[in-house]
């Protein structure tokens, strides 16, 4: 191998090598952290941020983003908790049909009425979270049916938990969307030049409300893998799933100016994020000190993200 | 047609008119003299925070760590008025308690300012998203006011002079409500009538003009962000006098509650638009709103959907408006 393509290695994969690097480190200093059960809590952790995760790779790719995320993952488990009298599986249709819904209009504001996503997806966050808190009366509701729990506890194979299994089946799906289709190719284009895109025949604003409804119908997804696992509902969940998918995705390197990224690679920075939370938990790292070096993780990101921007214009 | 140009111009002053006498009417003990002192007040200190995010907004971009800075220094600041008390286990009077109220008035201050600066230098030395860079700086102040203050409620201002910023009245007025009002007066001729203020619109209007024209764009835009931080510590010193309490959880969505005041007072989000005036009015018709669903005894959880109804109005007739101008 000579040098140049060992640089090449170290700069497309470095989210890889550091999470190899801590997963190093780690198994080191707290075996306990290669431990089989440990790496399946990982990933089941993550499941929930990667399957969100893979809307707002499409939206960051067309140059969006969404912060009503969280708000929309608690407002289905909601639903679906409200709904079970009606069958379990009339409420998880309700439940993930509403959060697309919610999607969609965040897809409207922003592509109809051009109101940018900041303002939408903010206010779309404060009126679900609003009705979260009406729906639940301010308590934590619980849901009747606990059907669920073989899918929230069970294992494939007696070892990979079905909802990582859900996640893997979701990325490839939509990774293959998006590298594969007219339509993930469309969404490149819009995200790299939105006024070409629309003089070459592209439908933008059709685009721009499909990765809005998508982002949506995905929350509705994850908001049920959060019912099949805690069975409850209350408007204090989901308040950090923002900024862990947000700093995921950026952190795996999707540029916020849109027009670059892939699932797969968002998928690294959610894993990466993961893999710190949970180093940071086995290291007894406090939640408090945790919130703060998230939030400067998030920032570092963005800087770096968009100094490597600046210098590609000016190159 | 003169008449249709003034309600465009001064659209959110006739909204408050015509809300205030509907609920003048409509709204049980609205119209009373404790009552309206009442919105004041709630708007007050919000209102510090709306003035100084107006003119961060106005260049075109946006400050969501406002709340956590909040929460930041209030609890900076009851920390170390009660600190030194908890030593001397004596009640302190004005004269004794002079070191450590210089320091719980002006280390607030400086973290304001200093996570102003951070925001500031990030964003415009690499011109990132000031969306995300202070959604960032949201979560990790909010950390370090937690981590601070143990995830405990601290109370107990007993310093009197630090306390009268939160108690005193002036013809039965809290005085704090006079300090918004002079606070915001100050933020607007700053922005009418110094070159830092024409800089600022011209940033927030056209920013490759701004650079082509060679404004100081880095060092604008990093001053003020300094300016929301610092206005943020500012209305944090003051809850905390007047609530006698702090927590790391206190401030918790004011950033929201601070843009949709900008917003609905008709300064654009996109830059190059409005003024702390019209930002002063959008946060009392906020207050305004929000008081008459108390007083109509309306939960509060419907309040947040209440807020995301009127900012996504207000945003909707701006962008009308702006149309039917073009």
């Amino acid at each position: 191998m000579n040098g140049r393509r060992f640089r090449a290695i170290i700069r497309d994969q470095k989210i890889l090598l550091i999470i190899l690097a801590i997963a190093l480190v780690l198994a080191v200093v707290r075996p306990v952290f290669i431990s089989a059960e440990n790496l399946f809590n990982i990933l089941f952790q993550v499941s929930i941020t990667s399957i969100i995760g893979i809307g707002m790779t499409f939206l960051m790719i067309g140059a969006d983003f969404d912060l009503s995320v969280g708000s929309n993952m608690v407002f289905a488990t909601t639903v679906a908790i409200l709904l079970q009298g009606s069958g379990l599986g009339a409420g998880i249709a309700a439940a993930i049909l509403a959060s697309t819904v919610a999607g969609f209009l965040n897809g409207v504001f922003v592509a109809k009425l051009r109101i940018n996503s900041f303002i939408s997806t903010l206010s779309m966050m404060i009126f679900l979270r609003g009705l979260v808190l009406i729906l639940t009366n301010k308590q934590t509701i619980s849901g009747s049916s606990d059907a669920l729990f073989s899918f929230g506890y069970g294992n494939l194979f007696g070892v990979i938990p079905y909802p990582v299994v859900l996640a893997a089946a979701l990325l490839v799906l939509f990774a293959l969307v998006l590298a594969r289709t007219v339509l993930g190719r469309n969404l490149y284009a819009v995200g790299c030049n939105e006024k070409a895109a629309r003089m070459f025949g592209i439908d933008v604003a059709g685009l721009k409300i499909f990765a809005f409804s998508l982002t949506g119908f995905l929350c509705g997804a994850s908001g049920i893998v959060l019912l099949s696992r805690l069975n409850s509902a209350s408007g204090t969940y989901g308040i950090d799933t923002n900024l862990d998918v947000i700093s995921g995705v950026l952190l795996g390197g999707i540029s916020l100016s849109g027009g670059e990224g892939s699932i797969f690679k968002a998928f690294q920075g959610i894993l990466l994020l993961g893999v710190l939370s949970n180093a940071m938990i086995l290291l007894h790292v406090t939640p408090y000190l945790q919130q703060v070096i998230k939030g400067l993780m998030l920032m570092t990101v963005v800087s770096l993200d968009s100094y490597q921007a600046k210098a590609a214009a000016f190159r | 047609m003169k008449l249709q140009n003034l309600l465009r111009r001064e659209a959110i002053l006739a909204v408050f008119i015509v809300l205030f006498v509907i609920c003048s009417f409509f709204v049980p003990s609205f119209f009373t003299a404790r009552n309206l002192i009442n919105i004041l007040k709630q708007s007050a200190i919000i209102g510090l925070v709306v003035a100084g995010l107006t003119i961060t907004v106005i260049a075109g971009n946006v400050d969501l760590s406002v709340g956590s800075v909040v929460s930041f220094a209030a609890v900076i600041a009851l920390t170390y008025t009660h600190a030194d008390l908890s030593q001397t286990n004596i009640s302190m009077t004005a004269q004794e308690g002079r070191p450590l109220l210089a320091l719980a008035f002006s280390l607030p201050f400086l973290m304001g300012a200093a996570v102003g600066l951070i925001n500031g230098l990030i964003i415009s030395r690499f011109q990132a998203n000031s969306v995300i860079i202070t959604l960032g700086a949201l979560s990790a102040v909010r950390g370090g006011a937690l981590l601070v203050a143990g995830g405990k409620v601290i109370y107990g201002v007993k310093n009197p002079v630090f306390a009268a910023l939160g108690q005193a009245q002036l013809f039965t007025i809290p005085v704090y409500v006079f300090i918004f009002v002079a606070a915001c007066i100050v933020l607007e001729l700053l922005l009418r009538r110094t070159s830092f203020g024409r800089y600022v619109y011209l940033i927030g209007a056209n920013l490759k003009a701004a650079i082509i024209a060679g404004v100081p764009v880095a060092r604008v835009q990093i001053l003020t962000f300094v300016i929301s931080g610092l206005m943020a510590a500012f209305a944090a010193l003051i809850l905390v006098a007047r609530l006698n309490t702090a927590s790391g959880l206190i401030g918790n969505g004011w950033e929201f509650d601070a843009v949709t005041a900008v917003v609905i007072g008709g300064t654009s989000l996109l830059g190059g638009r409005g003024s702390v005036i019209k930002s002063f009015q959008g946060a009392i018709l906020v207050t305004m709103i929000i008081n008459a669903m108390v007083l109509l005894n309306i939960p509060s959880s419907y309040q947040y959907v209440a807020k995301a109804l009127i900012i996504l109005t207000a945003v909707l007739i701006d962008i009308r408006t702006r149309r039917e101008a073009a």
